[in-house]
């Protein structure tokens, strides 16, 4: 059904305008764009663009992510957000998501869910657009799997994920973890807790600046892995990042993870493409080696970088794999950045499904015989 | 033994909460992460080894700036992410390139080119018709081959840049005998693969009016078996070239774009139109730079051996260099790859010399091998 996923259209940076201007100008476009609209610097980037080539034939669900204590000049950046992107797309709503009910459970999955269930979508709808550059993981995750089925039930309705990306500004946004491990809602993965076989586990954890109270607690929750293979940013707009990651990870990597250093995989900043085919391919040759006498299990916890993040959730969609992590309570946002200069944010789109894709297979050239 | 030594010399206090402690066990990560696999190195000489014998060479007040720079100014491409350079070259730049020309070719939006059968197609026939050349033993296309396994065929992959008279009537016949071909049938357009450009002077440059480098070594080769082949010859007048480095300097980019704009005047270029694509291109804030690096570059002063330009005299004259203190052109890059360390980047990383005339002799981190002695 998706043979098309590991060679996705793609567009980056001012190749995104460019598309954006040639596909989403056609009068008969009509687009149902779904974003976060929080403190992130980058939740108007996407709304602009699509604003700009579309007037009133794009509609809107704004998602506020609301948490218990925010910082007051983050709420103040929120509502700014917000009235600036209902001002761009008259034709929007705003809806307000609790991430944690009552008793400090997280429930943004949940409430997500019921969100979607009781939005009316608009009628006619040609395109679906998620901007996951400020939603959490908590949300983009289950709004993706929600779009990609909606849309995969229609030949003709195109499904695309866009993000505004920017590892520098990434590592600005520090969280307070929550106490719990949780399971992201629709991507619990199989059932193993009958299985028949003993499971044998992999974790994938990103690597990410200051997510390390947050990995640790994923690990604790496990007592049994059979292998921890770490996600490192490589090609990156820093050549030295995943160096810098190493590091800031010394102490887990060397005296806690139990880690084989040639475990390491390197998937692209820049491309949520690579992730995917590298998860993909790992989930390939895993169950192939354990069939028969593991039930193997994968487990993701992509917390760093959105791009990484986007190509690791299709491969959990793909694959049935299992992506735990931890909510954050609250945001801080290092607005100065520490003095470093300024980075610019990096643009992609990925078109996940429509009917582009139709004769993919066409394309593929016939395998060649086995050398003698 | 070997992290003591680098203690000793470093003159780090050894108690347990020490730095001596937290800078082991970076050592001992990254050396197994990234340096060990250096191609140089050999068994029991290691990366900490040859640390060590790169710090000795410097004046005790002088080992903690350049332990520094090692620690968080190096660029060391390991195997595994030039592997990954290598694997994303077919699906991020050869396929989005490929749909662009197929949309031109069929008046259609290159995202459209997969929704119909015709574009499918066109777009596999096209595929086939791209010929790739490997241009040194760097540009890996062992790799590049087995990664891209039933998607390129074997009869569109060329590892060397001499190719011979009959391996180009191979290519023609296989090209013409695969599936959906016709006879005469021929490539439309040739990737150049190498792995890493700093200032692009290696691939094509201009000295005293007369053009050198890989790319017209390239072309004198295209035009003689033009000559010889006539119609046999695979590849048509005019093909699209596509230069592809896995590594590119920001400088190189540029340098390459402004001398392939002053080679269309050749006249006997064989090419139509030209692009240039890089698996990573490095930031332009990555050269050593007085503003950031100020205590390493009087390092790279300091225990700089003139004998590095007597040696290179002439490639650096070409080049309006007149010292080689920062590397070939100046570069000053912090950068070594797995397999050799470019000469352009600084040569206090690379550089082994034998001091003569009184000079420091300079003692290299990464050994490189090098083409010009």
């Amino acid at each position: 059904m998706r043979d098309h996923w590991s060679n996705c259209i793609t567009h980056f940076d001012e190749r995104v305008d460019v598309f954006v201007k040639e596909h989403f100008s056609d009068p008969k476009t009509r687009c149902l764009l779904i974003a976060g609209a929080g403190f992130d610097p980058r939740a108007r980037r996407v709304a602009e663009k699509l604003a700009a080539a579309m007037g009133p034939r794009l509609h809107a669900l704004f998602l506020r992510e609301e948490r218990g204590d925010p910082a007051a000049n983050l709420t103040t950046e929120a509502d700014t957000n917000e009235q600036e992107l209902l001002s761009l797309v008259p034709n929007g709503v705003v809806q307000q998501i609790q991430i944690f009910a009552e008793d400090g459970a997280p429930v943004a999955g949940q409430r997500l869910s019921d969100t979607l269930a009781r939005f009316e979508w608009p009628e006619e709808l040609t395109d679906v657009v998620l901007d996951m550059s400020a939603l959490s993981l908590g949300i983009a995750f289950p709004a993706a799997r929600f779009c990609l089925e909606h849309c995969e039930r229609d030949d003709n309705l195109n499904f695309h994920l866009m993000i505004a990306s920017n590892p520098e500004l990434d590592a600005r946004i520090l969280g307070e973890p929550s106490p719990q491990v949780i399971n992201v809602r629709g991507f619990a993965g199989i059932n193993v807790e009958y299985a028949s076989k003993p499971v044998a586990r992999i974790w994938l954890p990103h690597l990410a600046h200051g997510s390390a109270a947050k990995l640790q607690k994923i690990r604790a929750s496990h007592n049994d892995v059979y292998k921890i293979c770490p996600l490192l940013p490589f090609p990156a707009r820093n050549p030295r990042r995943a160096d810098e990651l190493l590091t800031e990870f010394l102490t887990q990597l060397t005296d806690e993870w139990d880690f084989d250093s040639r475990d390491l995989i390197y998937v692209s900043e820049r491309n949520p493409l690579d992730s995917y085919r590298t998860i993909s391919t790992l989930k390939e040759r895993y169950d192939r080696t354990v069939d028969g006498i593991f039930e193997p299990q994968i487990i993701l916890s992509p917390l760093g970088s959105k791009v990484m993040a986007a190509g690791a959730m299709m491969a959990a969609i793909e694959h049935n794999l299992l992506v735990q992590y931890v909510e954050t309570l609250r945001y801080d946002f290092d607005h100065m950045g520490n003095g470093h200069e300024h980075h610019a944010d990096m643009t992609v789109h990925v078109w996940l499904h429509g009917p582009i894709y139709a004769s993919y297979k066409q394309q593929e050239p016939a395998p060649e015989p086995e050398a003698v | 033994m070997a992290l003591s030594l680098i203690a000793e010399i470093m003159g780090w206090a050894d108690d347990s909460q020490s730095e001596a402690t937290r800078e082991y066990a970076w050592l001992r990560l990254m050396s197994t992460v990234k340096y060990d696999s250096y191609s140089d190195f050999r068994a029991g000489i290691r990366f900490v080894e040859s640390l060590a014998t790169w710090l000795k060479q410097f004046e005790p007040e002088d080992r903690e700036v350049a332990f520094r720079f090692i620690r968080e100014r190096l660029v060391y491409i390991s195997v595994a992410e030039m592997q990954c350079l290598i694997e994303a070259f077919v699906p991020e730049i050869l396929t989005p390139n490929l749909r662009q020309i197929v949309g031109q070719d069929l008046g259609i939006p290159a995202y459209d080119v997969w929704a119909t059968k015709k574009g499918a197609e066109t777009f596999r026939k096209r595929l086939r018709k791209t010929l790739f050349v490997g241009m040194s033993d760097g540009s890996r296309i062992d790799v590049l081959r087995r990664a891209n396994s039933g998607r390129l065929s074997q009869e569109q992959v060329v590892p060397i840049l001499n190719v011979d008279f009959d391996k180009w009537r191979d290519l023609a016949e296989n090209l013409e005998g695969d599936q959906g071909m016709q006879p005469g049938e021929k490539f439309d357009s040739v990737y150049l693969i190498d792995d890493f450009t700093a200032s692009g002077t290696t691939f094509i440059r201009n000295v005293g009016g007369k053009w050198k480098g890989k790319l017209k070594k390239f072309n004198d080769i295209i035009v003689n078996a033009k000559n010889e082949l006539k119609e046999q010859f695979p590849i048509v007048d005019n093909f699209d070239l596509h230069i592809h480095h896995y590594i590119s300097s920001a400088q190189a980019k540029k340098n390459l774009n402004d001398r392939l704009k002053a080679a269309e005047a050749w006249e006997q270029r064989t090419y139509g139109s030209w692009a240039i694509s890089e698996g990573l291109l490095l930031p332009t804030t990555l050269p050593v730079s007085p503003a950031t690096d100020g205590a390493m570059i009087n390092l790279c002063t300091k225990y700089y051996d003139n004998q590095l330009f007597e040696r290179l005299r002439k490639h650096c004259e070409e080049n309006g260099q007149t010292t080689m203190a920062f590397g070939y052109a100046d570069c000053a890059l912090p950068i070594v790859l797995e397999h050799n360390t470019p000469n352009n980047s600084i040569p206090l990383l690379w550089a082994d010399t034998d001091g003569k005339g009184g000079a420091h002799p300079m003692r290299s981190l990464f050994h490189r091998r090098d083409r010009h002695g």
